[in-house]
């Protein structure tokens, strides 16, 4: 079931939150069993034949959690590794199974083999939940998740306003707010809060990267036919489906959170304006930022502190120190990002490039420490960045992500060499742009101008605490343009109005979210 | 923190929202970008039946309405021709369009009625009616009839009126500019498609095949379809008994609009039964015609399988020989009502 439907939005959560908030006033655990069993249908919806496997994996995980956390608490390590290995080794199969089977395959026959796998079709959100139980596991042997009860896990881990698309949420984070004695009693802040979040997020969504949507797939399909990519065609994909992908995604996003906030969960942040990063660093500090920090988590760090710590050892220094230290974590990280969107080349070398500029992005760092410190040594000041080296910052750092997105966007790599061609001018200035109407740049400039002025929608929702680790976020950013929603008239009629438009847009046609693929 | 209202504001949100919803139904439109909202999909004979009725002089005295099977199995121009042959000079016109439903045919009726003043309608029927509306009902007809149907419709009603908020803003803007809309607002001769036009055989859109009916589908096929055709719908009891009624509550409902507002108009309606492969004789629910109109049911083509295109539509061929049979019935009852004024000079 998609957020943006009129299924979900008139026939499936108006009787979820009536269902969950009665049984909530007399019985908490009966109103928690409803909520996951909703979920479940939710998830259902879409495709009965993959909820076994969601089942699967909320037992598989939980008892296996259970037995993780028994030896961490009488202190057997060993048994905390193994079964930490089973499970982990369970669910990467599972993934693995699932979604880079087929791409396996295909890619082993290249070399003349003829192995032959019939298509498996993607369990929707396996991703998403595969890395949440992984997630669970991790913080078991770790001592960060204790004892759970089979209901509150299953709620954990079928909760459905994050259960298709994230956020990637851990059991700290919402394990604790299902055992708050108030979980499940209605309170009409949090209706509200909801409410309002959730009509901004679809308004993002079928609103804007709808729209964004109609004049980017034809230009990509048109590039992937062979059509003459030239300088303004190339920009304008890139352009287009950069807006697309931030609005489809954060839209999402403030939807989920919204939703949880409506079931009485704070759910953590996902997106906080990325676009306007002035880095490549700070762009991934803040988009998808539930996956960035998993990744951080369980791959970067795991590999970084080891390799740093071999670095150390040998006393190496310089470019050696910097490929090893930095390098080998950051590429096998951004590869681990890539391919977890999709089992395709297009997805592996878009990580591939998102490494190459992190590193790029840590060694310039790095080149301005030793510089400032010579400096500071030679007993002369360092200037700050002025604003026209800020703005060549945000300027360059948007470019590389467009240029990434384009490999992202593509069905082949070809089709993104094609559109790379157009962007760098090696097509000439005109070339084709099927379709092209002039409502398409009036719409990019509308879009350009809420990305880097307006504030994003925890910031306009920041007096209410809108998320779960708000408090981090709610200094980072700042929008140039502020304004903060206030149940007054205006408050209420921004979000009436975003609700309408958000609503009645889903008639243009139902889209998926972008993120359902993955 | 802040203090808040929180549910008189959340109910506030919901009011204000559905409040606009109401408002943007009230946005007027301009009714022939309405009818090119379908162009490029399967309907998208709709343009051509607006322009048909509002941009074309030549009179209307006959109209084929009804689903894909009257489309499919009425060539308008040949039924023209022979009747012409026959000393009849009248101007036919086939505004059948696919898929059943018979909300679009009542919009197509108001329009035909309200413009050409027809003599005779001949509404298509099919064994059993659909009850699930027509899918460009909810783009084709005019605001105010799709919020008050005239009675309280059963099916699909909410998800009309889902659609009429979006479909009146898009319009509203059209209007506004018709240039960035790609909906035109005004009428370009050069793209009509002409005063009576040959919906039978297989049908294209800009090129794209998106119904064939030239050929006729492989005997071993055709059964096969029928016995799939009559498991799903092909008879009259995969209902309750007290359900039935309610079931066909759209179409009688419907019937008599159409018929009512065409008889109004001084128009006869006859009613067009045109079977599936193998199918019955006669609807399974004749009761709903019966009294308004005659029922003519071309039950001869249903054992004919070189004529079907599928189970259910005629091919170009099949669709020849029903038009042939439909010459004496349609002169027999334009014989028995003579026009009240002599035809339109614009008759071929």
């Amino acid at each position: 079931m998609l957020f943006n439907s009129f299924i979900f939005i008139f026939g499936f959560l108006p009787p979820t939150l009536l269902v969950f908030y009665l049984l909530g006033r007399f019985n908490q655990t009966w109103a928690k069993i409803a909520l996951t069993v909703l979920s479940l249908a939710f998830y259902t919806w879409w495709r009965p034949i993959h909820l076994p496997i969601l089942l699967f994996s909320i037992v598989f995980n939980y008892v296996i959690g259970g037995f993780i956390q028994r030896a961490y608490a009488a202190e057997r390590t060993t048994a905390v590794r193994v079964w930490l290995t089973l499970g982990i080794l369970v669910d990467l199969g599972m993934l693995g199974w699932f979604k880079y089977a087929n791409f396996v395959v295909d890619n082993i026959n290249l070399t003349g083999v003829n192995l032959t796998l019939a298509a498996i079709a993607l369990p929707l959100a396996i991703s998403f939940f595969t890395f949440q139980k992984i997630a669970y596991l991790i913080d078991s042997a770790q001592g960060l998740a204790g004892k759970v009860s089979f209901v509150d896990f299953s709620l954990f881990a079928a909760f459905f306003p994050q259960l298709i698309a994230g956020p990637i949420v851990h059991y700290q984070e919402v394990v604790p707010q299902l055992r708050q004695r108030i979980f499940a009693r209605l309170r009409g802040r949090n209706l509200l809060i909801g409410l309002v979040m959730f009509a901004m997020g679809l308004f993002k969504k079928t609103v804007v990267a709808d729209t964004l949507a109609i004049y980017a797939n034809p230009m990509f399909a048109a590039a992937h036919a062979g059509h003459t990519v030239g300088l303004a065609y190339g920009w304008l994909a890139a352009v287009t489906y950069t807006l697309q992908l931030y609005f489809d995604f954060s839209g999402y996003s403030d939807m989920a959170i919204g939703l949880g906030r409506m079931l009485g969960v704070k759910l953590p942040l996902n997106f906080h304006s990325p676009l306007r990063a002035a880095s490549i660093s700070d762009y991934w500090r803040r988009w998808h930022m539930t996956l960035q920090r998993f990744l951080v988590a369980y791959v970067f760090q795991p590999l970084s502190l080891p390799l740093n710590r071999f670095v150390i050892m040998r006393d190496m220094t310089g470019w050696s120190a910097f490929a090893i230290g930095v390098a080998i974590p950051v590429f096998v990280t951004f590869v681990a990002i890539g391919v977890w969107h999709g089992a395709g080349w297009t997805f592996a070398l878009f990580g591939v490039m998102h490494a190459a500029y992190i590193c790029t992005n840590e060694a310039w760092r790095e080149w301005g420490q030793q510089r400032r410190r010579r400096l500071r040594r030679a007993g002369r000041t360092v200037a700050e960045a002025g604003p026209a080296s800020l703005l060549a910052y945000h300027v360059l750092t948007l470019m590389a992500v467009m240029f990434a997105n384009v490999l992202f966007r593509a069905k082949t790599v070809g089709d993104a060499v094609s559109v790379w061609g157009g962007m760098t001018g090696f097509h000439g200035l005109a070339g084709e742009v099927p379709g092209f109407a002039w409502a398409l740049p009036v719409v990019i400039v509308l879009c350009a101008l809420v990305v880097f002025l307006a504030p994003n929608t925890q910031q306009i929702m920041g007096r209410f605490d809108p998320a779960y680790n708000w408090d981090e976020w709610k200094s980072v950013g700042r929008a140039p343009l502020s304004w903060t929603w206030k149940p007054n008239l205006a408050g209420l009629a921004f979000a009436g109005a975003a609700l309408f438009f958000g609503v009645i847009f889903i008639e243009r046609g139902q889209a998926v979210f972008l993120y359902f693929n993955f | 923190m802040t203090r808040l209202r929180a549910i008189p504001a959340s109910l506030a949100i919901l009011a204000i929202a559905l409040s606009l919803a109401g408002l943007a139904c009230l946005l007027p439109d301009n009714p022939y970008q309405r009818w090119q909202l379908l162009h490029g999909t399967m309907f998208d004979e709709a343009r051509w039946i607006y322009e048909r009725c509002h941009y074309d002089p030549a009179p209307i005295d006959i109209a084929v309405i009804g689903s894909s099977r009257t489309r499919q199995g009425v060539n308008a121009p040949r039924l023209q021709a022979e009747l012409a042959a026959r000393g009849i000079r009248v101007n036919v016109v086939n505004f059948s369009v696919l898929s059943p439903g018979r909300g679009t045919d009542l919009a197509i009726v108001k329009e035909v009625v309200a413009t050409k003043h027809p003599r005779l309608i001949i509404l298509g029927i099919q064994e059993k009616p659909d009850r699930n509306g027509h899918a460009a009902y909810k783009y084709l007809a005019d605001a105010a009839t799709i919020v008050h149907p005239g009675f309280g419709r059963e099916f699909g009603y909410l998800a009309d009126v889902g659609y009429l908020p979006f479909r009146q803003l898009r319009l509203f803007l059209a209007r506004l500019a018709p240039g960035q809309s790609g909906l035109r607002a005004k009428f370009d001769p050069a793209l009509y498609a002409g005063s009576t036009v040959d919906t039978t055989g297989t049908t294209r859109v800009d090129g794209e095949v998106k119904f064939k009916g030239d050929d006729p589908a492989p005997e071993d096929l055709l059964y096969e379809e029928k016995q799939g055709w009559e498991a799903r719908k092909g008879s009259d009891d995969s209902l309750p008994k007290a359900l039935r009624d309610y079931a066909v509550a759209d179409e009688r409902r419907y019937v008599a609009l159409i018929t009512s507002l065409a008889k109004a108009d001084g128009a006869k309606v006859a009613f067009l039964y045109v079977p599936y492969f193998g199918g019955p004789s006669v609807p399974f629910n004749p009761q709903i015609y019966q009294g308004l109109g005659p029922i003519w049911s071309a039950d001869f083509v249903s054992d004919h399988p070189e004529w079907y295109a599928d189970v259910v539509h005629l091919t170009r061929t099949g669709a020849r020989s029903l038009t042939d049979w439909l010459v004496a019935p349609v002169a027999a009852t334009l014989a028995a009502s003579p026009p009240e004024a002599p035809a339109g000079a614009a008759h071929p």
